[in-house]
C-alpha cells in the first residue's frame, strides 16, 4: 500500500516534470541540478530553488520600481538586474524565464520603455507559473519521501 | 615539474584551490556545488571587494579565480584587471551574457576562459588546465618573445638602457617592479609590474587627453586612476613608450632617406643605431601617433619638408612603417624584410572582429545598437501564451500581488495609466495594428520602429568595420599582458594595422 503510493507519487512527479519540459519551462539544467543532489546535500535542489525565488522576487520588485519611476532612464541598471536574473534562471534551468529576460534586455538596450514594461509583465507571469509548478513538484517530492519512509531533515 | 607539487600532491586537480565570486547567490551556490563535485577546494564570496581582500591576504594559496562579469560594485573586468595587475592567477569568467563584445573584452583583459551560465560540471572538471597552462606559458612566452624581439631590434634595447640612464627623470628600472611587499617577496609571481592591454589603452587615452606638453607621469597617473599603479610605473612606461616611438620615427626617416639605396639591409641597421643615439632626449612636442622628431634629426630642410608631408598624410607613414618593419600578412605592399628577423607572424595574433568597439563603461550591457545580440532565437519561446488550464487549481492560491498584476495584464491590450503615458512618449505608430494581427507575439517585438532600428543597427555594424579608428587597431592581439619589449611590438602594430595607402 505504502509502496503503491510511492510509485504513484513518483509517476506524478515525472508527469509534471515532463509537462514542464514539454512547455519549455524547464530545461536539462534542472536535471543537472537534481544530479548534484546526493546524500551530503539531500535538499540541494529545493534549497537552491528557494534562494532563487527569494532573489527573483527582489529583482522583480527592483525592476518594477525602476520602470515605474516617472523620471526613469537607468537602462544600465535594468541591464544589471536582468543579467542577474538570467544568470540565476539559467543556473536552475528556468528556460522560459531566462528567454523572457533576454527579450527584456534587448528592449532595455534599445531604451524601449514600453517594450520593457511589457517584458516585465511577461516575466512576472512566467516567474509565477514557474514558482507554482516547482512548489507543486516539491510538494509531491516531499510526500513521496514521507511515503517512502525516508526522512531527510527538511528545511521548509 | 612546473606544478606546485607540495600543495597538490599527486592527484593534481583534486584539492585545487579555487576562489569563486558571483554576486548572484543562486549562481554562486550552484557553482560552489559543482566545484565541490570536482573535488576542488572552494572559497566563495558574493562580494568582489571581499574577494580581493582574500586574494591580497593569502593570494599564494589560490590556483584559479572564477568570477562573474556583471555586478554593481566592482565588475568582472575591473576585478580581472586588478588580479592580473597585482597577482598572477588565472581568471575564468562566467556570465549569462553572451555578447561578443563582452567576451572580446574579457579576452583582452586577460581572462583565461569565458564560460556561459549555466556552467557545466564537465567544464569545471577541466578548468585545472588553465593552471597548468599558466605555469607552462610564463617561461615559454617570455623566452620566445624576448628572443624574437632581441633579434629584431637589438640595438633599441641597448640604446634605450643608455638613454634611460641619461634621463634625469627618476625612472629607474626598479620602478618597474611591483611595490607591494608581499608580492615582491613571492617567488611565484612576476616581479615586474604587468602592463595589460587595458592599462596601456588607458595610458594612451591619458596621453591623448593631456596632449604633448602636459603628459607627465603624475597627471597621467591621475587620469588613468588605476588602483595599485604608482607614479614610477607610469613614468617608466611613458619613457619606454616615448623612446620606442622616437626610435620608430627615426628609423622611418632614415629608411625614407635611404630608399633608393639597394643595400637596404645594412643601411637600415646603421640607420637605426645612429638615429637612435641622436634622439636620446624626450622631445617636448611628443605625440602618440605622429611623433615629431627633434630638430637635430631633421638635418636638411628637405627632410623637414618630407616630414611634414608625412605627418599630414598619415597613410603614407603607414606605408613607411611597413617597409621598415616587415608586413603583417594581409598587406599588399612588397614584403621585403630589411632586418634578419624571424617571421613577424609569430608575434601577430589574428585580428578577428576588427570592428568590435569595446565600450569602456564598466557594465557589460552596452546601449549601442551595434552591440545588440541577435535575439531572434528566443522569440518562439517567448511567444507562449499561458492558459489558465495550465496553471492548475492550486496556482491561484500561490499567486502573489506581483503575479496577479502580471496575469491580469496579459495579453497586453491595456497598460494602465502609467503605461499610456509612456506609449505617447515613445510614439509607436502601428503598434495597435500589430497587436490585433498577431496577438501572441509581444508587440515590442513587432513594433515597426523597433525592427527598423534593428536594421539600422545592423547596417551600422557593417559600416563600422572599415572605419575603425587607428587608435584601436593596435590592440587586436589576443594578448593579456606584455613586457617592455613587447611594448615595442605593440606600438608597431599600432601603426601597421591600418591599411596602407601609398
Amino acid at each position: 500500500m505504502l509502496g503503491l503510493g510511492v510509485d504513484r507519487l513518483r509517476a506524478d512527479m515525472n508527469r509534471l516534470l515532463a509537462l514542464l519540459f514539454h512547455q519549455g519551462v524547464l530545461d536539462e539544467q534542472f536535471l543537472q541540478l537534481q544530479q548534484l543532489q546526493d546524500e551530503s546535500s539531500p535538499n540541494f535542489v529545493s534549497e537552491v530553488v528557494n534562494i532563487y525565488f527569494h532573489e527573483s522576487e527582489k529583482l522583480l520588485r527592483n525592476l518594477r520600481g525602476l520602470l515605474m519611476d516617472k523620471e526613469f532612464s537607468d537602462y544600465k541598471k535594468i541591464g544589471i538586474h536582468l543579467n542577474q536574473f538570467m544568470g540565476s534562471s539559467s543556473s536552475i534551468g528556468a528556460k522560459r524565464v531566462r528567454n523572457v529576460c533576454v527579450a527584456f534586455r534587448a528592449a532595455s538596450e534599445q531604451n524601449n520603455r514600453a517594450g520593457c514594461l511589457r517584458a516585465l509583465e511577461l516575466l512576472e507571469h512566467e516567474y509565477c507559473y514557474l514558482k507554482n509548478k516547482l512548489h507543486e513538484l516539491f510538494h509531491i517530492e516531499q510526500q513521496r519521501v514521507l511515503a517512502a519512509g525516508v526522512r531527510y531533515p527538511m528545511q521548509h | 615539474m612546473l606544478l606546485k607539487e607540495n600543495s597538490h600532491g599527486d592527484q593534481f586537480p583534486v584539492g585545487m584551490q579555487v576562489l569563486a565570486i558571483d554576486a548572484n547567490f543562486v549562481c554562486l551556490k550552484y557553482l560552489v556545488t559543482v566545484l565541490q563535485q570536482c573535488r576542488y577546494k572552494v572559497t566563495a564570496t558574493t562580494d568582489a571587494e571581499e574577494a580581493l581582500q582574500i586574494l591580497r591576504n593569502k593570494n599564494e594559496e589560490f590556483d584559479i579565480v572564477i568570477t562573474d562579469v556583471v555586478r554593481e560594485d566592482i565588475d568582472g573586468f575591473k576585478l580581472l584587471q586588478i588580479i592580473s595587475l597585482e597577482m598572477d592567477i588565472p581568471v575564468v569568467m562566467v556570465s549569462a551574457n553572451d555578447d561578443v563584445s563582452n567576451i572580446m573584452r574579457s579576452i583582452k583583459h586577460g581572462a583565461r576562459d569565458y564560460l556561459l551560465k549555466p556552467v557545466r560540471l564537465q567544464e569545471m572538471m577541466n578548468i585545472w588546465q588553465h593552471v597548468i597552462r599558466k605555469n607552462l606559458d610564463n617561461p615559454e612566452k617570455s623566452s620566445i618573445t624576448k628572443e624574437i624581439i632581441d633579434q629584431k631590434i637589438s640595438t633599441l634595447k641597448r640604446t634605450r638602457n643608455q638613454s634611460t640612464k641619461e634621463e634625469d627623470e627618476s625612472t629607474k628600472e626598479e620602478g618597474e617592479t611591483n611595490t607591494h611587499p608581499d608580492i615582491a617577496s613571492s617567488s611565484r609571481k612576476k616581479s615586474r609590474m604587468t602592463w595589460t592591454q587595458e592599462l596601456h589603452e588607458k595610458f594612451l587615452d591619458a596621453i591623448q587627453e593631456l596632449g604633448n606638453e602636459e603628459a607627465v607621469p603624475n597627471t597621467i597617473l591621475k587620469i588613468m586612476n588605476v588602483p595599485g599603479l604608482t607614479r614610477e610605473n607610469v613614468a617608466s612606461h611613458l619613457q619606454k613608450y616615448r623612446n620606442i616611438l622616437k626610435k620608430q620615427k627615426a628609423t622611418m626617416n632614415q629608411q625614407k632617406n635611404r630608399e633608393p639605396n639597394l643595400n637596404r639591409n645594412s643601411t637600415n641597421m646603421h640607420g637605426c643605431h645612429t638615429a637612435y643615439q641622436s634622439t636620446s632626449a624626450v622631445p617636448s612636442n611628443f605625440h602618440p601617433v605622429n611623433l615629431v622628431p627633434n630638430s637635430e634629426e631633421l638635418a636638411s630642410s628637405k627632410q623637414l619638408y618630407q616630414y611634414y608631408m608625412q605627418s599630414r598624410q598619415y597613410p603614407m607613414e603607414q606605408g613607411m612603417h611597413n617597409h621598415v618593419y616587415g608586413n603583417p600578412p594581409s598587406t599588399p605592399l612588397p614584403t621585403e624584410n630589411y632586418l634578419p628577423v624571424p617571421d613577424l607572424k609569430l608575434l601577430k595574433f589574428p585580428s578577428v572582429f576588427p570592428g568590435i568597439k569595446v565600450v569602456d563603461g564598466c557594465l557589460g550591457i552596452s546601449s549601442g545598437p551595434s552591440n545588440t545580440p541577435p535575439f531572434s532565437p528566443s522569440i518562439p519561446d517567448v511567444c507562449y501564451i499561458p492558459s489558465t488550464q495550465m496553471l492548475g487549481d492550486n496556482a491561484s492560491t500561490q499567486i502573489d500581488a506581483i503575479s496577479q498584476h502580471g496575469l491580469a495584464a496579459w495579453p497586453p491590450q491595456d497598460f494602465g495609466p502609467g503605461q499610456h503615458a509612456v506609449k505617447n512618449f515613445v510614439n509607436e505608430p502601428g503598434d495597435t495594428n500589430c497587436e490585433r494581427k498577431n496577438i501572441d507575439l509581444p508587440d515590442y517585438m513587432q513594433d515597426p520602429n523597433l525592427t527598423d532600428l534593428k536594421g539600422k543597427g545592423k547596417a551600422k555594424a557593417v559600416q563600422y568595420f572599415p572605419e575603425h579608428p587607428h587608435m584601436e587597431s593596435g590592440f587586436h592581439q589576443y594578448r593579456n599582458s606584455f613586457t617592455d619589449d613587447e611594448l615595442t611590438m605593440m606600438v608597431k602594430e599600432f601603426n601597421d594595422d591600418d591599411p596602407p595607402k601609398l
